[in-house]
């Protein structure tokens, strides 16, 4: 309510703001710089109370006598030139038929401050009863439809994926600052990365015999089956030393998958995908 | 017959027992078992009928035990001894050598200097141009800087003059003889020799390696950093506007304060300074910028009285009256207050040594407290900030560091020697507590007044206020009434920079680099 109030005196009150912006330019000779951002700060510096009649203001020209202050300092870490290296640990978050888990490491080369370049390869493995293996592993869901309803999803939805390596390119258009107490302060920087890569894939077989997992043929010129990604993500990279960092990042990996009869042995029919891998990442940096 | 027996046995019984004595307390020593040698050399003192070498030997003894055991009070006190009985005495160049390494610890600036002062006669010159020339050189500068603070200013420069580099208290010399030529403390004509007085900073801060450690030493270069800015600033000053060597000089000034490291000791007074630099060289966003700064609750200690004089200053040139009469207004309710109380308190006539605990019961007061029987808040807390009165206090801290260690050692506690060490420090705490009330005083006495000074500026630039009003009104200028917006983002040099706004939260990461965009409201 306070806050209606508040927008509705300074609703009143914009015309008088705008006629002391004209008397200004006659003084000066220039015009004074409005932007949206000078009504923010006028909002914050008006005295009118809170909850006074909204025509009031209007009658009395309030005047705000708001201070410009600012900081431009240098930047405490500075990276432009610098290598990155970032072990993470990485979850898909989107999971619908399968889930991965798994380990990543990426590379990177600061070009400039907020411009990078990274290469990253992963790999994905789970352990159940088989013990340890590369991979991903059917989601809750699918288990439930297989065992309680005799359902199974397309095929081509349970594509699993050992590994990966990529390429993206990182801009970090914002920044900014957080205190813990006063007693730690660190920087950050949002990123937005767009690459592509290309993942390793596997393909349970209709029918398990025995403990360990079987995996249907598919065919690959290099000997690993494999299909390209496009990629797009975000995350917030936080610098508490010149050398040392933790990152977040959520990245979705695009990947166009198929199941065809002539590639896959025990295919019941044909399916195509294009698979939104969307994973979450969480690691520390090492700058040097 | 039977006397006459007596005073031969005694005799006889006595020169072992002295003997033992010196020898128990040097085995001591050597053990490293530096309180009971303390004790030993104490009886040897004690035990009359000594021989002079035994006393000598004991002198030195004790003094050397207790600056062992991290007792420099006691072992100046005995140095003392040694020093004052001349050159004859076989320790004497160690007992000057031990009255510098115990000065140097306590940081005493007025009984070590006096002591020297004291034994620096004709009858011991000679004895001592033969010491070793490191610990002469650090006598000098001992003495030096005691004749500077008597205001002998010739003498000053003589013996600071003689400290050579690579001697550990050459910057200390080159700050000093610093000061000497640019004439602080000086009430005559003294022209400063601006051209030394830079020499002598630069080779002060020069002589400081980059990687030092040491607190003092860094302080001192902060010293000499901020005294190469007030000279830049003081010949720059003189000079008229637009003088390319003005606007040199000034940059330099700004380039100088800002040397001063952010969160040292010096910074505060750095900052201050360097709003006055900025305000002169019209820099009146970075003058402001830096008075923000000093407002933050990082500075919550810290008393600039003058600082918003010299923000409504940078109002007043830039036409924004209405800012400059709520200053003024803010500083007058501030301020006249507070002389008021310290003039009473003043009146009041206290004794010397009431001072000290009137302060200390001043200090716990709350921030919003206004007791007239006690010294405001922020003038109690400007008070122990002042370098001078931070050294007397750590003096007197370790005289009762020290009274409590007699009092409670168990080797010292039941022996003469701890009550007469306790009686000596208990003695020293009183004498001290007179010199720093008499200090306290006078330094309240000088707040006192430089507060009726700024009371009485505010007026002055009040009055000037009131008549560009009313110029304005005559000319027929609206006064009051407009708005002022948030000014566009200022320009950023590149990448490596970031910008924030200030948006009433002071971090303390950005102390030091606030700017204002301010844009003057004057007319032609």
């Amino acid at each position: 309510m306070k806050k209606l109030l508040l927008f509705a005196t300074l609703t009143t009150m914009a015309p008088a703001v705008s006629a002391a912006d004209e008397e200004e330019k006659d003084a000066s000779g220039e015009e004074a710089a409005s932007t949206d951002e000078d009504k923010g700060g006028d909002e914050e510096a008006s005295d009118a109370p809170a909850d006074a009649p909204a025509d009031a203001s209007a009658e009395v020209p309030a005047t705000t006598t708001e201070e410009t202050i600012f900081v431009v300092q240098g930047k405490p870490f500075l990276v432009a030139g610098k290598f990155e290296l970032s072990p993470q640990l990485a979850q898909s978050v989107n999971d619908s038929f399968t889930s991965h888990t798994g380990l990543i490491a990426s590379g990177l080369y600061h070009l400039k401050e907020n411009v990078a370049f990274e290469l990253t390869g992963g790999v994905f493995a789970w352990w159940d009863v088989g013990g340890p293996r590369l991979g991903g592993r059917d989601s809750e869901l699918t288990v439930e439809l297989r065992e309680k309803e005799s359902l199974a999803p397309e095929r081509v939805k349970l594509y699993q994926f050992p590994g990966f390596l990529a390429a993206d390119a990182q801009w970090s258009p914002l920044y900014g600052k957080v205190s813990v107490h006063d007693l730690a302060l660190g920087q950050f920087n949002l990123y937005l990365s767009v690459g592509a890569g290309a993942f390793a894939m596997q393909l349970e077989s209709l029918t398990q015999n025995g403990v360990q997992k079987s995996y249907v043929e598919l065919p690959s010129p290099i000997g690993v089956p494999v299909t390209l990604a496009t990629s797009f993500g975000g995350g917030l990279r936080f610098y508490f030393t010149d050398w040392l960092g933790v990152r977040i990042e959520v990245r979705d990996y695009v990947l166009p998958l198929s199941v065809r009869e002539s590639d896959v042995a025990d295919a019941e029919g044909p399916s195509f995908d294009v698979t939104n891998l969307v994973l979450g990442q969480a690691g520390v940096s090492f700058i040097f | 017959m039977n006397k006459a027996i007596l005073i031969a046995a005694t005799v006889t019984l006595a020169l072992p027992a002295s003997a033992q004595n010196i020898d128990k307390a040097v085995k001591a020593f050597k053990a490293g078992d530096y309180d009971v040698a303390a004790a030993q050399f104490y009886s040897v003192l004690r035990f009359e009928g000594e021989e002079e070498g035994d006393i000598a030997e004991a002198q030195y003894g004790l003094a050397k035990s207790f600056e062992k055991l991290g007792l420099p009070l006691a072992a100046l006190k005995y140095y003392e001894d040694i020093a004052k009985s001349g050159n004859d005495h076989p320790h004497f160049d160690d007992a000057i050598e031990g009255l510098l390494a115990v000065g140097d610890t306590l940081d005493d600036d007025l009984k070590t200097p006096q002591i020297l002062d004291a034994i620096y006669t004709p009858e011991n010159e000679n004895a001592l141009r033969k010491m070793n020339p490191e610990v002469l050189q650090r006598v000098h500068y001992t003495l030096g800087r005691f004749m500077f603070n008597r205001a002998n200013f010739k003498e000053a420069r003589d013996f600071l003059g003689t400290v050579k580099p690579g001697n550990p208290k050459y910057p200390h010399a080159q700050y000093m003889l610093g000061l000497v030529r640019l004439g602080v403390g000086r009430g005559d004509n003294y022209a400063p020799k601006y051209e030394q007085v830079v020499e002598h900073f630069e080779k002060a801060r020069d002589a400081i390696a980059k990687d030092a450690s040491d607190e003092r030493l860094l302080e001192l270069r902060d010293l000499a950093s901020l005294g190469l800015a007030r000279t830049y600033y003081e010949q720059a000053y003189q000079l008229d506007e637009g003088d390319p060597k003005r606007n040199d000089g000034l940059t330099q000034a700004r380039r100088e304060f800002l040397n001063v490291p952010r969160f040292s000791d010096t910074w505060p007074q750095a900052l201050f300074e360097r709003a006055w630099a900025e305000t002169v060289s019209n820099n009146y966003g970075k003058a402001l910028g830096a008075l923000h700064s000093l407002r933050a609750p990082y500075f919550g200690d810290e008393f600039y009285p003058e600082a918003r004089i010299l923000q409504a200053i940078i109002y007043y040139y830039n036409c924004q009256w209405d800012r400059v009469n709520t200053i003024l207004e803010e500083t007058k309710d501030s301020y006249g207050p507070m002389t008021k109380t310290l003039q009473g308190l003043l009146d009041e006539n206290f004794a010397l040594d009431e001072w000290y605990p009137l302060l200390q019961k001043s200090l716990k007061q709350g921030k919003d407290d206004k007791s007239d029987k006690l010294i405001p808040r922020s003038v109690a807390f400007a008070v122990t900030h002042d370098p001078k009165f931070a050294k007397m206090e750590r003096f007197l801290r370790e005289i009762d560091r020290e009274a409590k260690v007699f009092e409670k050692n168990d080797t010292f506690k039941r022996s003469d020697m701890g009550r007469e060490m306790t009686d000596f420090a208990n003695d020293t705490r009183d004498a001290y507590l007179a010199l720093v009330g008499k200090f306290l005083k006078t330094k309240v006495n000088d707040l006192n007044g430089e507060l009726n000074d700024i009371t009485t500026r505010a007026s002055i630039v009040a009055l000037e206020t009131k008549t560009a009003e009313a110029d304005w009104l005559e000319q027929g200028k609206e006064i009051g009434g407009q708005s002022r917006a948030r000014q566009p983002r200022p320009f950023i040099p590149d990448d490596t920079f970031q910008f924030w706004w200030f948006r009433n939260e002071y971090w303390v990461d950005e102390l030091g680099y606030y700017e204002f965009t301010i844009k003057t409201e004057c007319f032609e």
